[in-house]
């Protein structure tokens, strides 16, 4: 049985279509109306206010904090400011991927690890002989991601965020109480997240949609979130890629290399979990690789004129396994793990997983799908990521906030 | 002079290992945290007997033989009767005779088919582990040298080695035996360095275990003996150093630091300390990997064992001898009388952290004022008081014991472990369960006496073959020092995969060839006739 | 002389397989059943009128997926629900150990005990996995003939020794582990909160005369593990109608082949003729004919009842003298007239659909065994209790419920006592027990039976009342089982195989050695086919 969050209250309230889903043992709204496209616009346009407790959350205190921050994660942690953020993975020894998440810090002997997975035992069994405690804040800690072009107006109602940058964080007082908020999200758009002890929760929540009602603010659920993230590039654990903590065969495993976080390994900083076999993937080169595929819509819409249909393309994100194929031989190279129709884009965009001699842009791929009941082959050519990056995601000057996206 | 080999720890492996090294040209140095050598093994120790060295170790550093301790076991019984093993069979079989006329028949088979299982499997202890990721042409000779051996044992014999390997000691014994003291006498070394009763399966594996190095023999001066060989081949010997840290490099061992803060640089390292104490303790704690550490947390080294020694004013009056002179019987092992049952019952209660209420005591006179005696079972950590427990159990056998006691010095687990930086108080730096033997002893892939550092050995009874004292491990890891190339590193030294594995395969192959082989012997009319006496279940 | 080309000694589940697989191969087969129901130890009673209990067996797993399709058992009546659940109540009345079939439901349940654990669980959950697919095979192979030059049983030593060569050496010595350690230490290993180390230990005693911490049942807690459902491992389900619901199913599929079955009809004796076995007597004095008898009887009554003596080489008999039945567990069956209410989870839920476990803690447990290991039962023993009405309500009025208690230890050797003293007082032990978790249990009791071993020996025919026809420790499996000359199903007499849990790959609801027992018996007949067929 799944539990509720500090925010249930509010979100129950709001949650008119009674679409709920499990996440990672909580209630979680799928989708707050009967169409979640309003919640897509709210990120993209306005605000959309979602709720990410779920997350689990860890505090990482004591003098060797920075030490087992930087044993854990490939990013070097060293190398950040007091109170940034930053984004990385943590490997086995041998390298696979145990979870991707984010990392704040609050002074090298403080430390705030966010991840999808629960991570605590990992870090309790790396902190062996370390001065460093490991508290799992999950249960204690509310989280609200207020994301969109809108979200920097709202929030400077209730804290200074005007100048908070890219993947910084300021601690703040909001109607009395501690407030962590960060410029970070999962929409790959300007937008923050908001950190809460839970027995405050409901009234951050209240504060925040106030602030937010001049401006279109919308409570946004997990599909509408699905599909930003598909836009922005952003890969998910489980979907695109598995934590092989839950792996049976290293077959099913990944590295940081093949799902595209080699940028977040920084190898000159000292010995870290998996170094090792990193170091020499990177040498040898990496058997898979994850790109960024747009799917050829021309020959979509013939499949589906051909059975006399017009085209039907995937609203929501999809997630699941779809194989790509060699486009000469039709041998299988690969397979797309989440795929979405972006409403801003007008693009059928998918992420996958492919041989690597497939991951060079401009390659075409054949990727199966369906057409009405037929299984068919269309063409997919891998692309840059992120699809949507809009300037404002980094913008420090509010003048910027409000261009649209893809200028 | 620079240092080519340091030794942390003084005891009988790392004085062997350093002798050997020694012995071909290297510049040792021995670092002793104590004021001298030999640890638990020096005099003061308490240890009432060993394992005799190694025969190969004796030739090469000249020592001489160990006359084994005879008797065996003399077993004075709460009914102030006794019996008592000798080495000699048929001398043995007279005494058991008047317990149990049907165990008095059946002890000769047994024990020649003990003999032969020992026969079997003593090679071993001379040997680097083979295991199964085995790739070395080295390897490959050691495995078939197993397999030929393994063949030359009768049908029956190969069977019984199988089966013996998973069963209770009280149910293999049960097999031949059925009175119950001497099912106690019998059973006894099975439990040397483990934490498990009678009735634990695993422990008839123990019994065997115990007996390849042959029979126990006095403690004597045999850390003189090997720090005499040593200093003769240059080994120099530093006491009072306090080891703070293992210096390490870029995964490489450089040498170690000490309390003081002074640096001491050598070649390699050798640690004779058990691998929770140099793993958790010595190295740096980012440079083991978490699956290393937690296998080295794992490690079963749960000592039960206390050692309690007797100053006497002279020697005590046995009940059981009445006005007899008790001399004889005093040149070997004593083991004061609990039966079978009884010792289930000590194991029971230190299973629940309890000092056992009848403790099973085992000792020896190592002068006839001087009583040492190994006490099981004692936990870790425990606050009752064994000395008066001891006193009480011994009364029953020793009416007179208190009148001509001076002093009783107790060394209870939690002592060992403070005095002796033994973790767990376990004498043998690791019990001699299955998963901690052989090739898995101390750890799967280490042993071979390497480490996941770089120029750094272990060498202590953590290792293969475990045990008290033989010197075995320590002959062992100088001998796979001296032919590990230094140049290369540990990962390079394993042939590519392929090879590999066509090479594991031929080993595999070699092994079953010569297992099947041997099986395929149908028992000979003449032998079984021979086997008749003993137990063991032939087909 | 009525003949057959193949009889089997005893409807347990193992020969009724064996029967199927003979008669589906066209062979004429007879089973021959003493008791009056089928299905020997997994067999539906109606022991008061309108409860039906499975008396002795009551859950399944380990039944091979082959045997389910080969014989097509759901098409005859094979139904097996899922067991949601392991619940382990505290004897403090508010905590409980509950793992469910929800992920994240069983984390924030262990995590009241320890976080760590609850995020190892899932790890150790996949090692198990991955240990099982490496012995799973092993499971359905005939053991190695150690006797034998014959390439196939070369290749099929190499094939294992392969198998474990070329695994991960970290799960190679997990494996080593698990072969050789006690239950409590190998999840030592794992798991820090003593809870659930408790709980989860249970599965390496079952059938067992050891303790937790007795080296050896690492194993048996890994052959619970390979009990799988749908192929997911340690998946246990429930089958309906009771245990005898499957053994039901096996003989209507057997009977479908033309397999006859009868009961009441128990075997005597073997008739022989020199070394070759020729038929069977039974008890009523009826004679009958074979050309093959399979018993599925435990290695002891075989060897020593059904054979007359003299006719096995008495060195052999000496070696069987060895091998260990000690039965260790006990049986108390109760009807009830109210769901029973737990003090830490009152009411309904998924808890009283799972499997239930009295065992708060590893020294509890040890003492529970200490108690057998000189000669007594355990006056606060471990149960495993499993509520079947609450899943399948045709095993009892509305309302009302059975309560099957799976009982550890009751040794089959008392000291100084009989069973036939002690039973009720056993009896009571268990209730009282249970009571404590369960305070209204005393009241709602309409019916008890009590099984002691001494009663399944007499009632079901296993010596000693071992439930697994001998114990699964290590020096008596696989090619050990029962013992070396007779661990091929086959035996020193022609024409005489074993098909029950005596043989490799041993006991539980898992009808594999009736399989390969029939399989190895099809090879035999189809060389030698006698010239009037």
């Amino acid at each position: 049985m799944a539990i509720p969050s500090p925010f249930h209250e509010k979100t129950s309230a709001l949650c008119t279509s009674l679409k709920w889903k499990e996440w990672a043992g909580y209630y979680a709204v799928e989708r707050y109306q009967f169409n979640h496209d309003q919640e897509y616009f709210a990120f993209r346009e306005s605000a959309g206010l979602l709720d990410v407790s779920p997350l689990f959350k860890y505090e990482i205190r004591g003098k060797d904090a920075l030490k087992l921050m930087n044993r854990v994660l490939c990013r070097d942690v060293g190398r950040m400011k007091d109170n940034q953020v930053a984004y990385s993975c943590w490997t086995d020894e041998r390298g696979k991927v145990l979870d991707d998440g984010t990392v704040a810090r609050f002074s090298p002997e403080r430390f705030r690890l966010f991840s999808a997975h629960p991570s605590y035992y990992w870090l309790l069994q790396n902190a062996q002989r370390l001065d460093v405690e490991v508290q799992d804040i999950t249960v204690q800690t509310g989280a609200l991601a207020l994301q969109g072009p809108r979200s920097r107006a709202i929030l400077s109602q209730l804290a200074d965020v005007d100048k908070l940058r890219y993947f910084h964080q300021i601690q703040t007082k909001v109607d009395g109480f501690y407030v962590v908020i960060s410029r970070t999200g999962y929409t790959g758009d300007l937008g923050y997240e908001l950190w809460v002890e839970a027995e405050h929760a409901n009234k951050l929540y209240d504060a925040v949609w106030a602030a937010g009602k001049d401006y279109n603010i919308l409570p946004a659920g997990i599909l509408a979130l699905d599909m930003v993230r598909v836009e922005a590039g952003f890969i998910m654990v489980d979907v695109d890629f598995r934590s092989c903590t839950y792996c049976v065969t290293d077959d099913q495993m990944s590295t940081p290399y093949e799902i595209g976080l080699g940028w977040t390994v920084h190898m000159d900083k000292g010995p870290f979990i998996g170094k090792a076999a990193l170091e020499k993937e990177k040498r040898q080169g990496s058997a898979w690789s994850l790109v960024g595929l747009d799917i050829s819509l021309e020959e979509l819409e013939k499949l589906f004129d051909a059975r006399a249909l017009p085209l039907d393309l995937p609203c929501a994100t999809w997630r699941g396994v779809v194989p790509l194929f060699d486009s000469l031989t039709n041998r299988q190279v690969g397979y797309a793990t989440s795929g979405v129709w972006s409403p801003l884009l007008k693009r059928y965009i998918a992420l996958a997983t492919v041989q690597s001699r497939y991951a060079k842009l401009g390659t075409v791929m054949k990727m199966e799908a369906l057409i009405d009941t037929d299984r068919r082959h269309v063409s997919a050519r891998v692309v840059q990521k992120p699809f949507l990056d809009p300037a404002r995601k980094k913008s420090v000057g509010s003048d910027v906030a409000l261009v649209p996206a893809l200028v | 002079m620079d240092i080519d080999t340091l030794i942390l720890g003084s005891d009988p492996n790392a004085l062997a290992c350093a002798a050997s090294l020694a012995n071909q040209g290297q510049k040792v140095v021995i670092l002793e945290s104590r004021d001298h050598a030999g640890g638990v093994y020096a005099r003061e120790g308490g240890l009432p007997w060993r394992t005799p060295l190694r025969p190969r170790m004796r030739r090469e550093l000249g020592l001489l033989d160990e006359p084994p301790l005879d008797p065996v076991a003399f077993c004075p019984l709460s009914d102030k009767t006794h019996f008592t093993l000798w080495q000699d069979v048929e001398k043995t079989r007279q005494e058991l005779a008047r317990l149990s006329q049907s165990d008095a028949q059946r002890y000769a088979g047994f024990k020649s088919f003990m003999d032969r299982m020992i026969a079997f499997a003593e090679p071993l202890l001379d040997q680097t582990p083979v295991g199964p990721d085995a790739a070395h042409w080295a390897s490959l000779v050691d495995a078939a040298n197993i397999g030929l051996r393994f063949k030359s044992l009768s049908h029956s014999d190969a069977l019984g080695l199988m089966r013996l390997g998973p069963m209770a000691v009280q149910d293999f014994l049960e097999e031949s035996f059925e009175h119950p003291a001497i099912l106690g006498a019998m059973a006894l070394p099975a439990f040397e360095g483990r934490f498990a009763g009678p009735r634990s399966p695993g422990t008839a594996a123990t019994l065997l275990y115990h007996q390849l190095a042959g029979p126990r023999v006095a403690l004597g001066g045999v850390v003189e003996d090997l720090v005499a060989a040593g200093t003769r081949r240059g080994v120099e010997l530093r006491f009072g150093q306090q080891v703070e840290s293992i210096l390490v490099e870029v995964g490489r061992c450089t040498g170690v630091r000490l309390q003081d803060g002074t640096v001491v640089r050598a070649t390699r390292v050798v640690s004779a300390l058990d691998p929770k104490r140099t793993f958790l303790e010595l190295i740096p704690p980012l440079e083991l990997g978490p699956e290393l550490v937690r296998n080295v947390t794992n490690l079963k080294m749960r000592g039960a064992t206390a050692l309690v020694r007797l100053k006497l004013s002279r020697t005590p009056r046995f009940a059981c001898l009445g006005e007899q002179d008790p001399a004889p019987y005093l040149r070997g092992r004593i083991h004061f009388g609990p039966d079978i049952e009884a010792m289930e019952r000590a194991y029971d209660d230190v299973k629940y952290g309890k000092l056992s209420e009848r403790p099973v005591l085992e000792g020896r006179f190592s002068e006839p004022t001087q009583l040492d005696l190994r006490v099981k079972f004692v936990p870790f950590g425990c606050s009752e008081d064994v000395r008066e427990r001891v006193l009480s159990t011994l009364e029953a056998y020793l009416p007179d014991l208190r009148e001509c006691l001076q002093e009783a010095l107790v060394k209870t687990p939690s002592d060992l472990e403070a005095e002796y930086g033994l973790s767990g108080g376990h004498l043998h730096q690791g019990e001699h369960n299955l998963h901690q033997l052989h090739f898995c002893r101390p750890l799967p892939g280490y042993a071979d006496y390497s480490s996941p550092v770089e120029r750094l050995f272990l060498c202590g009874s953590a290792c293969h073959p475990g045990g008290v004292g033989t010197g075995a491990a320590g002959a062992n890891a100088a001998r796979e020092i001296l032919s590990t190339n230094l140049e290369r590193a540990k990962s390079a030294v394993s042939t590519p995969v392929g090879a590999g594995l066509a090479v594991g395969t031929g080993v595999a192959l070699a092994g079953v060839g010569a297992l099947v082989a041997s099986l395929v012997k149908k028992p000979k009319k003449g032998k079984e006739a021979k086997d008749n006496g003993h137990s063991k279940p032939v087909s | 002389m009525k003949t057959y080309d193949a009889i089997i000694v005893g409807g347990g589940h193992n020969g009724l397989v064996a029967a199927g697989y003979l008669a589906r191969a066209g062979l004429k087969v007879l089973v021959c059943e003493k008791r009056y129901v089928l299905g020997g130890c997994s067999a539906t009673e109606e022991i008061y009128p309108g409860f039906k209990f499975s008396v002795c067996s009551y859950v399944v797993s380990l039944l091979r997926p082959e045997i389910i399709r080969d014989l097509e058992l759901p098409r005859h009546g094979l139904e097996i629900l899922p067991l949601p659940s392991t619940f382990c109540p505290q004897p403090d009345g508010k905590r409980s150990i509950l793992r469910t079939d929800d992920s994240m439901e069983s984390y924030r349940n262990v995590a009241q005990f320890s976080r760590r654990d609850a995020e190892v669980l899932p790890r150790f959950a996949r090692q198990m996995t991955r240990i099982c697919r490496f012995v799973k095979p092993i499971l359905s192979m005939v053991p190695p003939d150690m006797d034998s030059w014959n390439p196939n049983e070369l290749l099929k030593l190499l094939e294992l020794g392969r198998g474990f060569r070329t695994m991960d050496p970290e799960l190679r010595y997990d494996v080593i582990k698990l072969f050789t350690m006690s239950a409590v230490d190998y999840l030592e290993d794992w798991f820090e909160s003593p809870e659930l180390i408790a709980s989860m230990s249970v599965s390496g005693i079952i059938g067992t005369f050891l303790g937790v911490r007795s080296p050896g049942t690492a194993y048996v807690l890994l052959h619970h593990y390979m009990g799988e459902i749908d192929g997911v491992f340690r998946a246990w389900g429930l089958p309906v109608g009771g245990t005898g619901g499957i053994s039901l199913s096996i003989a209507r599929a057997a009977q479908a082949f033309g397999a006859e079955i009868r009961t009441e009809a128990g075997v005597k004796q073997l008739l022989l003729k020199g070394d070759q076995v020729r038929g069977v007597v039974l008890e009523n004095g009826e004679e009958i004919g074979a050309r093959a008898v399979l018993s599925s009887a435990d290695p002891f009554v075989t060897f020593k009842k059904l054979v007359p003596e003299g006719q096995l080489d008495p060195r052999l008999l000496d070696s069987l003298k060895h091998y260990k039945f000690r039965g260790s567990s006990g049986k108390v069956n109760m009807a009830v007239d109210r769901l029973p209410e737990f003090t830490c989870l009152p009411g309904m839920g998924k808890h009283l659909k799972g499997d239930i476990s009295i065992a708060p803690s590893v020294d509890y447990l040890e003492r529970a065994y200490d108690d057998a290991k000189y000669g007594n039962f355990s006056r606060r023993p471990f149960i495993n209790v499993v509520v079947p009405t609450v899943s399948d309500p045709s095993m009892a009025p509305p309302g009302k419920h059975v309560i099957s208690c799976f009982v550890q230890y009751a040794p089959y050797q008392l000291k100084d006592k009989s069973w036939d003293d002690e039973r009720e007082s056993f009896g009571d032990a268990v209730v009282d027990t249970l009571a404590e978790y369960i305070p209204g249990l005393k009241k709602s009791i309409l019916f008890r039976q009590v099984l002691t071993p001494l009663d399944m020996e007499r009632e079901f025919g296993i010596t000693e009342g071992n439930i697994f026809h001998g114990e699964l420790s290590l020096e008596q499996m696989f090619f050990l089982r029962p013992i070396a000359a007779w661990a091929r199903y086959r035996t020193p007499l022609q024409g005489l195989y074993q098909c029950g849990s005596g043989v490799h790959p041993g006991g539980g609801i898992m009808g594999a050695p009736g399989q390969i027992g029939a399989r190895e018996v099809l090879k035999d007949l189809k060389q030698k086919r006698p010239a009037h067929r």
